[in-house]
């Protein structure tokens, strides 16, 4: 049993879209989200993969980890094609009958249409946290959020807050991992039984994981602390995340390139 | 110097203090070992050391700094760093410059110099090249170094290690205590606490904690003389010393505290 550690997962090497500044890749990313929602057209999809396409090869991020995110939403896809798809007992003409079920045309393009524009944003917007460390994102994040600080948002302490749980989500799926072997090692089983029992059967699992995580809380303070970390303003940065003249041009040609994308088809 | 003034500390709402009237010394340059049963209050010692617990008795001062002044609170605790048991609960970073970064960021050094911290600091625990890797996939002992960096990065004069040792296998261990050995070296003063009598081979003194006060402080060798002491204080003599022991109970003139095998042996056979 692994429990996946998909999110946060950076891939390190070095390409021209890694070095993009976070902020960047964020706008991107939004401009991206709403060309794929305003197309009308699989000729406007089939835009939207090839600027993928181009995205991840630029990025040099293997296939597999790109593509990884869309198994999590099979279930989605599944259900969204078939419900578009399938007729029972149709009055008007159909691709093809089995008894009473049929596939009708028109459903089954519909239904790729909003299938394929899932899949193609869960890889666009996967490519995010594949190219872009927590820490890169979370700053990129702070300094969104610091026009909030001047009405009392502790913009600083949240995006510490949120790159904390990032980098603890490895070390506590393998904690997790940990305590599944040695329960079952103990006879429990977590393949057995309906949704309820399967469900149960997991709380042993997140009692001492919690407990756990309670006290590594505890410590990971105490060494913050002795780290001399205060939450305050005047924190500098190894790698002070800013917009450069690079930055500027992708994000308004890009922007740009997508508006028009989700406008013209 | 941090020096430890008749401090006592009692946790709120305990009903017995956790140290009582604890005077000690920790110079530049100089590895002190700290042993104690389960409870003793080594922590709490480690603790006081930076000023994130403050005694309720007595003063701690780093180099002359009360660690009660409020306007000295990072200065103190950027002069002595603290490295805990278990690696992963100190690592704050995603990647490995990052966190070694982190201290000195909270205490606002410009990014050129930053760079220069980061690169200093993982050269000196052998961490060189690893600078973008994630530390989830480092080994125990590689994470330990990299929490040493991340003390070193804010140029401590003082590192206070809290069994820091105890999760490690032997490689991992023997890793950390080089490490130790070359801070040393450099003129950081070392204050190691740890299970393992083992590791005072290395030590310039020991300090035994008994149920929150100070039952020895001196030499190592004086110490494991004294072994009939050692199990009323929690602790068990390592194999080479319990037989060093022996062997001058049975009359031979061999040192007490021998670094290795190598040392008895020439201690028994001169070459
Ligand atoms: N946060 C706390 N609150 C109350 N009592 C504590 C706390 N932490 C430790 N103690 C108590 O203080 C004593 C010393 O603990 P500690 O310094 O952790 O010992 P050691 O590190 O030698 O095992 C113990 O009796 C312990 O129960
Ligand atoms: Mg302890």
């Amino acid at each position: 049993m692994r429990i996946p550690r998909t999110f946060g997962q950076y891939v390190a090497v070095e390409s021209p879209v890694h070095s993009l500044d976070a902020k960047t890749k964020m706008g991107l990313v939004a401009a991206y989200t709403v060309a794929l929602f305003t197309v009308e057209r699989f000729a406007g999809l089939g835009a939207a993969g090839i600027v993928v396409i181009g995205a991840v090869v630029l990025a040099q991020v293997p296939w597999r980890l790109a593509l990884r995110g869309i198994k999590a939403v099979s279930v989605i896809l599944a259900f969204t094609l078939f419900a578009h798809a399938l007729r029972w007992n149709p009055a008007t003409v159909s691709l093809v009958r089995f008894g009473p079920l049929a596939v009708d045309g028109e459903g089954l393009r519909t239904g790729l249409f909003f299938a394929a524009r899932i899949v193609l944003l869960v890889v666009g917007t996967s490519l995010l946290t594949l190219t872009t460390t927590p820490v890169q994102l979370t700053d990129g994040l702070e300094r969104l959020m610091r026009p909030f600080a001047r009405f009392g948002f502790p913009a600083g302490d949240v995006a510490m807050m949120l790159s904390v749980a990032l980098r603890f989500i490895p070390t506590t799926a393998e904690e997790a991992d940990k305590i599944i072997l040695a329960q079952m090692a103990r006879g429990a089983r977590f393949d057995e039984g309906g949704l309820l029992r399967r469900a149960k059967a997991y709380v042993p699992v997140l009692i001492p994981l919690f407990v756990n995580l309670f006290r590594r809380a505890e410590e990971l303070a105490v060494a913050m602390e002795s780290r001399c970390y205060h939450g305050g303003p005047g924190r500098t940065r190894l790698d002070p995340a800013c917009m450069r003249g690079r930055d500027w041009t992708v994000l308004s040609c890009g922007a740009a390139l997508l508006v028009a994308l989700g406008v013209l088809l | 110097m941090i020096e430890f003034q008749n401090v006592s500390y009692t946790y709120s709402g305990a009903d017995v203090p956790a140290l009582v009237d604890i005077s000690l010394r920790l110079a530049p340059g100089e590895i002190v070992v700290l042993v104690g049963a389960n409870g003793s209050g080594k922590s709490t010692l480690a603790r006081l050391c930076n000023g994130l617990l403050v005694p309720s008795e007595g003063t701690v001062t780093v180099n002359g700094m009360s660690t009660i002044d409020p306007e000295r609170v990072f200065d103190v605790r950027s002069r002595v760093g603290l490295v805990l048991q278990n690696p992963d609960n100190q690592i704050v970073g995603t990647v490995v410059e990052e966190d070694v970064a982190f201290g000195p960021e909270n205490l606002g050094v410009a990014t050129a110099d930053l760079r220069i911290r980061v690169d200093d600091a993982l050269a000196v625990v052998s961490l060189t090249g690893m600078e973008r890797r994630e530390p989830h996939l480092l080994s125990e002992g590689q994470k330990q170094r990299l929490a040493i960096a991340g003390a070193l990065a804010m140029g401590p004069d003082y590192i206070v290690f809290d069994e820091s040792t105890a999760m490690l296998d032997p490689p991992g261990r023997a890793d950390v205590l080089a490490v130790m050995q070359r801070l040393r070296s450099a003129g950081h003063g070392i204050l190691h606490i740890t299970h393992h009598l083992d590791d005072a081979a290395h030590a310039d003194r020991i300090v035994a904690l008994d149920a929150g006060s100070i039952a020895f402080d001196g030499q190592v060798e004086e110490f494991f003389e004294q072994n009939e002491r050692l199990s009323d204080l929690g602790l068990e003599l390592p194999p080479l010393a319990a037989a060093a022991a022996y062997l001058r109970n049975a009359g031979l003139v061999v040192p007490a505290a021998v670094a290795d095998a190598r040392g008895l042996v020439e201690a028994l056979w001169p070459s």
